[in-house]
Formats: structure tokens, C-alpha cells, sequence
């Protein structure tokens, strides 16, 4: 196998984390919790991305990945407002946040299993066999459009970030609740928004994960490869999160190529635990 | 009004009566242990084999409870140390021959050692510490999994030996039994004597707020070591057990959502409770049993089971229990 072919496989992979990582990211500041539901979300939107190309299949592929995650994102939206925001209202310690999305989890991927089935999905599009040239290369069509959404998402997550009123009602919440509700920020809504937000990237990033690999209640597992990249490119951090993605894709792919396949996914938790011994707030993360 | 006064009263119990709390947790062991000897060898064939089950985890969920309940250092990779301790067993017994007390105690202490590499982790702090802990776990599954020359890979190990205890074959699940009830009695015992005294104040000052521990003088990063260690070796001594009862070993046993069972299991009998992690294990290895029906929903259930049981039951089945008690002791004044 060609190493720049092995290079952008890793690139594609990466780009998926990525966005999961930045889901991870966004509500780790939001809300201060580390949500171990990211990676189902995720899949959530995966299978209900399958289920609009099965009850829709004229609509374009592109238009599948917006529906699919505002669908996951009110999903998101329902679980933040339901179940977490009494937790943290009550000031829950992190180790119960964390049991408690690790229970979400555990009911999102069950919960899909008793709805889609225990059996792997493909995608059925063409999107799914296609291969475009590249140099004289074969490589899956959908590589450029994971590419290209995660660039309009990343930048898209900046301007709202940065220009719009929402985006710095949620930085605000984010940075100082207290300061920011007395602003008149709703505390409540805005960790419920970036909820939901975080929970429709996710969406967004399996969709378009999901023609590469197939769709099964089991892909949450992926999200805690996200995590690694998170947690590497340190926590909190958006542009962190899109390296640390990056880094754990081209290295678990290159590692995988030059160890052995079989210990991927050591390899990413081994690379995560060696930055993260270098550099213990991560890769972007501040001092102290 | 009368409720914050009757929860200040009982407040104020706590604090006078330490002693009684002592009192009242070796009486909650007693009767413990005494269920433990005597229902399932007493209604034998079936419910011995869920004995066995039950006992393995409630070790497995004491270990847990000490370093999640008590001293808050969670851990996402605890069915790796099980997996550590059951692998080391059946290896030394298969090919050295040793006898199952050493075999037992190197189980425990390989997965110690374990315990004591990932807790050099802690330098990472908080949520990092924690997402090493499952990054721990996945790394040694994967190596059960495909290190074939040494644990027989994805494919297990069988023919697991007897155990032989100084000339005695344990060839019965009786005899079995006996063992991990010995084995757990001596655990929870040794764990509630080490809850009263001065490191197990310590781990709960840990546990409750690690810098206001610290500025008592308590050397934290020191007894975190210890709690994740200790917690990891009673893992390793639990899973020496599971390939008896299996009759074989396979990497299976000591996956992701083993160690998320484990987690289940202490949050459902109630964080911080040692008798609730032996309860919760009961609950969690007996119910699905009887519900085999409907196997496809045990993890969907058992989801359900730990958001639910956060939302209503913060304290678990083992605090419901303990509030019950104390309305009515309060009642009755």
C-alpha cells in the first residue's frame, strides 16, 4: 500500500474525530461534564441519517447530513434538558455526571439496536462503491466531502462563536454561568444549546462516516477514539480538538501500518497517554 | 420546616455517633455474610451457580467501591484488572503448576502492580486520570486479545486446572464456593475495618474534597496511589475466580462493558457503601438471569437501571435503605 494513500485514509478518519472531538469539547465547557454519550450520538444520527435515505431516496446525499443532525440535535436537546440539567443544577459530582452519560450511552445504543436491528447497515447509494482518482490512486468519493464539511462546520462554529449574539451568549455561560446569567443569559438554555449543537456535529461526522465503514449501535465506540483526540488536543479547546483529531487518525493508520493492525486502538490511547505525560494540559492547553 | 429539623437532628446523630455508625456497619457485615453462607449452599444446584457468579463480582465491585465510592478515583478499565488476575492465575497454574494459594496471590498482585503503573497516571489530573483509566483498559484487552502465544488470543484458554488448596482438590462447586465465600468474608471484612480507621478517613477525605484534604495534611497524591492500587488488586484476586466457574477463559470477560457493569453495579447498590457494592453486584448478576427472555434488552435495561437509579436513588439501594432505617429510628424517639 501507497503511504500517501495510507496518509489521506488517516487524514479522512481524522477529520471524523475531529468533529466528534469538538462535540466532546464544546460540551465539556459548556457544562463541565465529560460526555460519554458523544459517541452514540453520534451513531444516532448515523442510523437516522439511514433512515431518511431509506424514506427519502431521492434527496441528495448533501442535503441528508443537515436533516440527520438537526434531528440528533433535538434529540440532544430533549437529553440535556431532561436528564442532565438537574444533575448539574444540583451540583452533581463529576464522577456521577459521568456514570450518568455513560448510562445515556448505554440506552442510545441498546435503544438503537431494539429500533435498527443488531445487523450492520451499509448506506444503500451509490456514494457508498464510488471511488474518484487521485494521482493513480483509488480513493472513496466521500473523502472530499468529509473534507469539505468539516471545513464549513469548523468555520461555520467560528462565526457563530465570534459574530453572533447566541455564540457569545454560549462563551459567556461557558466561561462564567454566574456572571453571565445575571446578564441575562439563560444558564439552562444555552448548556441545553450547546448540547444539542455538540449532539448534531456528531450526527453530521457519522453520516458522512458512515459510507465509509458501515452503521451498527456498536460504532459509539469510535466516539472514544474521538475522546483521546479531545483529551489531546486538550479539552475545551476547538481548534485542540480538530489537531488532536487529526493526530490520532494519520497516527493510528500509519501506527496500525507499521505495527500491526490489531493494536489500533491501543495505539491511539498509548499516543494520548504519552502527549499527554509531555504535556499534561494537552496539546493546545494553556500552563498550569 | 419539620423536615429540615429532623434532618438536622439526624445530622447531628451522625456526627455524635461515630461509634454507633462502626457498630452499625459490622452489624449490616454480619448479616451479610451470614446470607452468603447460608442461602445458596443451602438451596444448592442453580442458585450455587449464581452464588459463585455473584460472589466473584461482589470482590470485584468491593474493589471498585473502595476507589470510586470511597476515595473517588474512578476507573473505566476495572474489568482489566479482573481480566490481569484471572490470566495470571490460570497461566501459572497451566504451565508451572503451582498451587491455587500462590497462583491466588500472584493474581492479586500482578494486577496490583498493574493498578500501581496506571496509578502513576494521577499526575494527570481530574477528568484526564479518568479517560487513562479506560485507555488503560482498552490497551490490555486488546493485548489478552492478540498476544496469542501467551493467553491463547481471541480463541481463550481451556482445560482450566483444578484448584488444589495444601493437598485438598476442589473439584465441587461446593468447594468452589466455600473458597470465594472465604475469600469475600475476608475482603469486605478487612475493607470495613480499614474504612474506620485512619486511611480509610483519609480516602474519604480524598473522596469528598481532594483539596480541603490536602490542607488538612493528608499527603493525597500518596494515598491515591495506595486506593487505586489496593482497588485494582482486590480486581485481579476476583477475576482468579471467574475462569472456575467458566470452566475457560477468554478475553470476552474483561471488556469495556464489563468494567461499565462493574460501575453499574456500585451505583445501584449505592456509591460509597460496601455493602451496596455487594448488593448491587447480586442485583445485577441474579436479575438478568431470571429475565433470560429477554436477553437482547440486559444492557438497555441496564442503562435504564443506572440513569434512573442516579436520578431517583443518588445513594443507592444501600442508602435508601440506611434513610429508612433512620426515619425510623427518629419515629420512634
Amino acid at each position: 500500500m501507497n503511504l500517501s494513500l495510507q496518509l489521506l485514509s488517516g487524514l479522512a478518519v481524522g477529520c471524523i474525530y475531529s468533529l466528534v472531538a469538538v462535540g466532546f469539547s464544546m460540551v465539556y465547557r459548556a457544562m463541565g461534564l465529560v460526555n460519554f454519550a458523544q459517541g452514540d450520538l453520534m451513531m444516532v444520527g448515523a442510523f437516522v441519517g439511514y433512515s431518511i435515505i431509506i424514506s427519502a431516496p431521492a434527496l441528495p446525499f448533501w442535503l441528508v447530513v443537515p436533516f440527520a443532525a438537526a434531528l440528533t440535535a433535538s434529540l440532544g436537546y430533549v437529553i440535556a434538558q431532561s436528564a442532565l440539567w438537574p444533575a448539574i443544577q444540583r451540583g452533581a459530582s463529576q464522577t456521577y455526571l459521568v456514570l450518568l452519560t455513560l448510562g445515556i450511552g448505554i440506552v442510545l445504543s441498546n435503544g438503537a439496536r431494539l429500533i435498527w436491528g443488531a445487523n450492520p447497515r451499509v448506506y444503500p447509494i451509490p456514494l457508498t462503491h464510488e471511488t474518484i482518482r487521485v494521482g493513480q490512486y483509488p480513493v472513496p468519493a466521500v473523502y472530499p466531502l468529509i473534507g469539505l464539511t468539516m471545513v464549513v462546520l469548523i468555520v461555520g462554529l467560528h462565526l457563530l462563536f465570534t459574530r453572533t449574539w447566541l455564540g457569545l451568549a454560549l462563551r459567556a455561560a461557558a466561561d462564567d454561568a454566574q456572571t453571565a446569567s445575571i446578564m441575562g443569559v439563560n444558564r439552562r438554555f444555552a448548556s441545553a444549546a450547546s448540547f444539542a449543537l455538540a449532539s448534531g456535529i456528531g450526527a453530521a461526522a457519522g453520516v458522512l462516516y458512515a459510507p465509509i465503514t458501515f452503521v451498527s449501535a456498536d460504532m459509539g465506540m469510535l466516539g472514544i477514539k474521538a475522546f483521546a483526540a479531545a483529551v489531546l488536543g486538550s479539552l475545551g479547546s476547538i481548534p485542540g480538538s480538530v489537531i488532536g483529531g487529526l493526530v490520532i487518525g494519520i497516527g493510528e493508520t500509519l501506527g496500525g501500518q507499521l505495527v500491526s493492525s490489531e493494536y489500533q486502538d491501543s495505539l491511539a490511547f498509548l499516543l494520548m497517554i504519552g502527549i499527554l505525560l509531555v504535556k499534561p494540559t494537552g496539546l493546545m492547553g494553556k500552563r498550569g | 420546616m419539620l423536615r429540615t429539623a429532623k434532618e438536622s437532628l439526624s445530622q447531628q446523630n451522625d456526627f455524635a455517633s461515630a461509634t454507633s455508625q462502626n457498630r452499625n456497619d459490622w452489624i449490616v457485615f454480619a448479616v451479610i455474610v451470614s446470607i452468603l453462607w447460608s442461602v445458596p449452599l443451602s438451596l444448592g444446584g442453580f442458585y450455587l451457580y449464581l452464588g459463585l457468579a455473584v460472589a466473584i463480582y461482589a470482590i470485584s465491585a468491593l474493589g471498585l467501591q473502595t476507589m470510586v465510592g470511597l476515595a473517588g478515583q474512578l476507573s473505566l478499565g476495572h474489568a482489566a484488572f479482573m481480566g490481569i488476575g484471572a490470566y495470571t492465575s490460570v497461566l501459572l497454574q497451566k504451565t508451572l503448576g503451582l498451587p491455587f494459594l500462590v497462583t491466588l496471590a500472584a493474581a492479586g498482585l500482578t494486577a496490583a502492580a498493574a493498578g500501581l503503573l496506571m496509578a502513576q497516571l494521577i499526575r494527570l489530573s481530574g477528568v484526564y486520570f479518568k479517560i487513562a483509566t479506560f485507555g488503560f483498559g482498552i490497551v490490555v484487552h486488546q493485548i489478552l486479545s492478540n498476544w496469542t502465544a501467551l493467553t491463547g488470543g481471541s480463541a481463550g484458554v481451556r482445560g482450566i486446572p483444578v484448584i488444589s488448596i495444601i493437598g485438598f482438590q476442589v473439584e465441587t462447586r461446593t468447594g468452589l464456593f466455600v473458597c470465594e465465600a472465604l475469600t469475600l468474608t475476608l475482603i469486605y471484612g478487612l475493607l470495613v475495618r480499614l474504612s474506620h480507621g485512619k486511611i480509610g478517613r483519609a480516602f474519604r477525605a480524598i473522596g469528598q474534597n481532594e483539596a480541603a484534604a490536602r490542607s488538612v495534611g493528608i499527603p493525597v497524591p500518596r494515598y491515591r496511589m495506595i486506593v487505586i492500587t489496593l482497588g485494582c488488586a482486590i480486581a485481579g484476586i476476583a477475576g482468579a475466580y471467574l475462569p472456575h466457574l467458566m470452566r475457560f477463559l477468554s478475553p470476552e470477560s474483561f471488556t469495556w462493558y464489563e468494567s461499565l457493569t462493574c460501575l453499574i453495579m456500585i451505583t445501584v447498590g449505592g456509591l460509597g457503601s460496601l455493602p451496596g457494592a455487594i448488593i448491587g453486584a447480586a442485583v445485577l448478576i441474579v436479575a438478568p438471569e431470571y429475565l433470560r427472555d429477554f436477553a437482547q434488552y440486559k444492557m438497555l435495561a441496564f442503562g435504564v437501571l443506572l440513569v434512573a437509579s442516579m436520578i431517583l436513588l443518588p445513594k443507592g439501594i444501600a442508602g435508601a435503605g440506611a434513610a429508612l432505617s433512620r426515619r425510623k429510628r427518629i419515629h420512634a424517639r
